[in-house]
């Protein structure tokens, strides 16, 4: 196997697990999944202007969360909703702009031998720079998860760093998107940490096992899909959901 | 000596004021009660002097004010693993003690516990917690900015009886040991009367304040409440 298409998946599993955990706690793990097809247009467009699909999945997702945060705070529709009419349109710009339709199924589904050098530069400068800032801002978003009234009475900053959660989701997602491409890059950062949650007697330990699961998961899934001949993103997160679904017959939770 | 004055306080969400010129004073040391019915604006209040929400008017501290605050219980997913020590430990002054947290943080978590009578809870998961012990936690986690006064926001919902009762009087002793003026937010007439040296009745606009024995009278509560409201003064707890 090419060391550049493991170097790129186990950073993607390593900072989607982590970040994760605060999709799982803030309970929007269906944001996520939504989100995630925003990149869509962008990556057309990428295509047709001729550069890496990287920037313009990540130009589009920042320009949806930056939207998001700013819609969400000066309007009173519910978040859920904005994230849904963002995700609609998306897809359907995403239609209109994939002029082959082929180029539209890898968006959608990803394609692990696509991965160039300059793919797995970006992911290991990315990737490093997001796990850093989400371990350095855990104890901020966990608190703010909790009670945002609390958080606040507290001195948390709170829209500075929901606005800095959704640029590193926006990042997050950009990353995965050609290893599992645009429809699975939302389940690979709720997967691993649902795994860990279930296996879990505390915050620390879901956190630690979140990742151990991302890197679980992403290892497996590279392992298997030529066995069986399948691709790759699909045999990822069959095996996410095989040991999500192993990990609800709760052994013993540590 | 006084510690706040709250003079002509309005607070408004989108044009509209939630309450409208009220007017108190709190004495060091002692209890102050918002009373009123759901949505009359106590919680807008705290708020306000949390500073976090715009207002008119003055609130005038005579003493640097530490707050700690213990808000209602709220909602959160309750199977997510998170234990009474980590709860607390977000409480810690940087990133990395959350991580490795230093022995003396970890003690310090434990004397807040068994102040108020939970030390048995460190390594319990916030989400099989009882409300009543949940709320021992909450105010514990209010201790820890060494606060000289604690704003309380009874629950409205999910009253364990049980905690309810021990609640008032852990409050009173630590207000006591630790020295810090409480203002309560209560619903429940028979508290503020047994507990609060002042109260502030609120329905959106200010009903009265002074002391819950003289202002209290059936008039004033027909008044808040509406017809029909009574209260059953019991007969002072020893304990």
């Amino acid at each position: 196997m090419d060391i550049g298409v493991l170097a790129v998946s186990l950073i993607v599993g390593i900072s989607a697990s982590m970040l994760g955990v605060f999709i799982i706690l803030r309970r929007i793990a269906l944001v996520s999944d939504v989100l995630s097809h925003v990149a869509l247009p962008g990556m057309a467009l990428s295509l047709f202007f001729g550069v890496n699909v990287f920037f313009g999945a990540f130009a589009a997702l920042l320009l949806a969360v930056l939207g998001i945060f700013f819609l969400e705070k000066k309007s009173k529709i519910a978040f859920e909703t904005i994230v849904g009419i963002f995700f609609t349109m998306s897809l359907a710009l995403g239609m209109v702009f994939f002029e082959n339709k082929y180029e539209l199924v890898e968006g959608l589904f990803g394609n692990v031998k696509n991965i160039t050098n300059f793919d797995v530069f970006i992911a290991i400068f990315l990737g490093a720079i997001v796990t850093a800032v989400t371990v350095l801002f855990f104890r901020s978003f966990a608190h703010m998860t909790f009670s945002k009234e609390l958080a606040q009475s507290e001195g948390f900053p709170i829209k500075r760093l929901n606005l800095i959660f959704l640029i590193l989701l926006a990042c997050v997602i950009a990353l995965g998107i050609k290893v599992v491409g645009t429809l699975l890059m939302g389940a690979l950062t709720i997967l691993p940490v649902s795994i860990a949650k279930n296996l879990s007697g505390s915050l620390k330990m879901m956190t630690f096992l979140s990742v151990l699961f991302g890197v679980l998961v992403v290892s497996l899934g590279l392992f298997i899909a030529p066995l069986f001949n399948i691709p790759v993103s699909a045999a990822i997160i069959l095996t996410g959901g095989l040991l999500f679904l192993l990990s609800l017959f709760k052994f013993r939770q540590i | 000596m006084i510690i706040l004055e709250v003079k002509n306080l309005s607070v408004g969400y989108n044009s509209h004021l939630a309450v409208k010129n009220i007017s108190f004073s709190l004495e060091e040391g002692k209890t102050l009660a918002l009373l009123g019915p759901n949505g009359a604006g106590k919680s807008t209040i705290f708020k306000a002097i949390l500073g976090l929400l715009p207002y008119q008017g003055d609130i005038i501290w005579h003493k640097k004010p530490q707050i700690g605050f213990v808000p209602q219980r709220f909602d959160f997913d309750k199977s997510i693993p998170v234990t009474v020590k980590e709860f607390m430990l977000l409480h810690a002054n940087s990133n990395l003690q959350f991580w490795f947290p230093p022995k003396k943080i970890i003690s310090d978590i434990k004397k807040k516990l068994t102040l108020v009578g939970a030390a048995g809870l460190l390594d319990r998961k916030i989400g099989e917690l009882s409300s009543g012990q949940f709320q021992r936690i909450l105010i514990a986690r209010a201790l820890f900015g060494r606060p000289n006064i604690l704003l309380f926001d009874e629950p409205t919902a999910d009253i364990d009886i049980e905690g309810e009762m021990t609640i008032y009087p852990l409050l009173r002793k630590l207000s006591k040991e630790l020295g810090f003026t409480l203002i309560i937010i209560s619903h429940d007439l028979n508290i503020v009367y047994d507990f609060a040296d002042k109260v502030v009745c609120v329905n959106k606009k200010m009903m009265c304040f002074g002391a819950p024995k003289k202002i209290l009278t059936p008039k004033q509560l027909n008044e808040l409440y509406g017809e029909g409201v009574g209260f059953y003064v019991h007969h002072e707890h020893k304990h």
